[in-house]
């Protein structure tokens, strides 16, 4: 299973070689290639319609590569989904849940769909959600709401998670709340791959990070590596224009 | 499987007004025409029926199975679609087809409980208890599966709920003038009213009627509700988009 086709043992929790991907006349994803580690957290940067939500897609089992390989914990997500749903945690989007449905109910649904998920209650703890447990998800605020889809993606205690913009729209407490969650669970042992357009976000969180330009890998190293002398965000200009 | 049904079922709980509406909706004009002396007395724009042994019964079926299976299942798998639902599901290790066949069941259990209440309400306002009891069940579940599998095949496609409910309305509101909700069928031209036999809430409503009164039933109509189960089923299952 964790073999390659020439054989050979590929050496991070998730390999992307070559990945190619279109829609119609659309190229979404060129020509990209990434090794990503056990319990590092993976930025993947870019502007929009780089490409990066396509990579992580496909990575996910949601959508199915043109070209190229991509294997997730020994896994090929396109013909393996069910071990990969098992696996990985997959957060979308902020919105998912119905209205009318309680935090409680909601992780505790999800919770049913996997063998040996976490317990809702000592999640809801853990995501700082105990005094709106009982609340109704129509009624949360954006960031309660982030919260609880991040709680959805690991209530199934998956080895990688896989956030795509993860703090869109929250306001600046509640990004630092979500990026200490984060933090903690990396201390878990928890891979994270994380899509993003915020580069403070980046230069906490991340241990590496990938610039996705036009469906191709335009630069890989750690924040620091990547902005060398100047700022991250300067760097990254400078990368992703034409 | 059981705690997406027990989940759903809170939300269509919480969702009161499809409720009432798809199920006190056809009882009130059960009550409404049938408090009036006339309704059990033989009609002659009826062709000679009693409207309470009859017409009012089945009419209030079939809107009850018809607002479930077009209007409650379309529009709440549409609200999933549109908010991403679906999609979230589909990264999970269970499959959004699971989500769909709790709410087919639910709504299915809900117009099986609107049979008690609507023939309850009828008998106690003076309708003869039908003929055929156990033909009006079968007939009911003919009838379910084939709008039901409308309701899917509506479910599969809409993109969000505004454009669900105009879909909905557009199959619904004429098949209601088929079945003879706004003319009897009685008053229709031959022509007309044989073309609504063929449609799957006319082909229930007057299939009911036959068991209601003990008439034999048309195998063209019980044709047409099988036919229309599985067209709409099958292409249902070709074209769901579960993203």
């Amino acid at each position: 299973m964790a073999s390659g086709p020439a054989g050979r043992r590929l050496g991070g929790v998730i390999e992307i070689e070559h990945l190619h991907k279109r829609y119609g006349d659309v190229v979404a994803v060129d020509d990209v290639s990434l090794t990503i580690h056990e319990n590092e957290v993976f930025g993947i940067i870019g502007t929009n319609g780089a490409g990066k939500t396509t990579t992580v897609e496909c990575l996910t089992g949601v959508r199915t590569p043109d070209r190229g390989r991509i294997e997730v914990l020994g896994h090929d997500p396109a013909t393996e989904r069910d071990q990969i749903r098992r696996l990985v945690g997959v957060q979308l989007q902020a919105s998912a849940l119905p209205d009318r449905l309680t935090v409680h109910e909601a992780l505790e649904l999800y919770a049913s769909f996997y063998d040996d998920p976490r317990d809702p209650d000592e999640l809801i703890d853990l995501l700082g959600l105990t005094h709106r447990r009982d609340a109704r998800y129509g009624k949360l605020s954006g960031g309660e709401k982030q919260r609880v889809s991040v709680g959805l993606a690991l209530i199934g205690r998956p080895r990688i998670a896989v956030l795509d913009e993860l703090t869109t729209g929250l306001d600046p407490h509640a990004r630092r709340e979500v990026w200490s969650l984060i933090e903690r669970l990396k201390r878990d042992g928890l891979t994270v791959v994380l899509v993003t357009h915020f580069m403070d976000e980046v230069e906490r969180l991340c241990d590496r990070v990938a610039v996705l330009h036009e469906g191709r890998v335009r630069a890989l190293g750690t924040p620091a590596e990547l902005a060398g002398h100047d700022r991250l965000e300067d760097a990254f200009l400078e990368l992703t224009t034409v | 499987m059981n705690a997406l049904i027990k989940t759903e079922a809170k939300l269509v709980v919480r969702e009161p007004i499809g409720l009432a509406f798809s199920l006190l909706l056809p009882l009130a004009i059960v009550l409404a025409f049938g408090l009036a002396g006339s309704a059990t007395q033989p009609d002659e724009n009826l062709g000679g029926e009693v409207p309470l042994d009859t017409l009012l019964p089945s009419l209030a079926l079939a809107l009850s199975f018809g607002m479930l299976a077009i209007f409650m299942l379309p529009g709440f798998m549409a609200d999933y679609r549109a908010r991403g639902i679906l999609r979230r599901l589909a990264t999970t290790p269970v499959h959004p087809a699971r989500l769909l066949g709790a709410q087919v069941l639910i709504q299915a259990v809900i117009a099986l409980i609107s049979i008690p209440l609507v023939l309850g309400l009828a008998t106690a306002l003076g309708m003869n208890f039908p003929q055929q009891p156990f033909t009006v069940l079968l007939v009911a579940i003919l009838g379910g599966t084939a709008l039901f599998a409308v309701g899917t095949l509506l479910s599969a496609v809409v993109p969000d709920p505004k454009i669900g409910w105009a879909y909905s309305a557009t199959f619904f509101f004429p098949s209601l003038f088929f079945a003879g909700v706004w003319l009897p069928k009685e008053q229709m031209p031959d022509w007309l009213s044989r073309i609504g036999d063929f449609t799957p809430l006319g082909a229930f409503r007057e299939s009911l009627e036959n068991a209601f009164v003990g008439s034999p039933q048309d195998p063209l109509m019980l044709l047409t509700l099988a036919l229309t189960a599985l067209l709409a089923g099958t292409l249902a299952a070709r074209v769901f988009r579960w993203e």
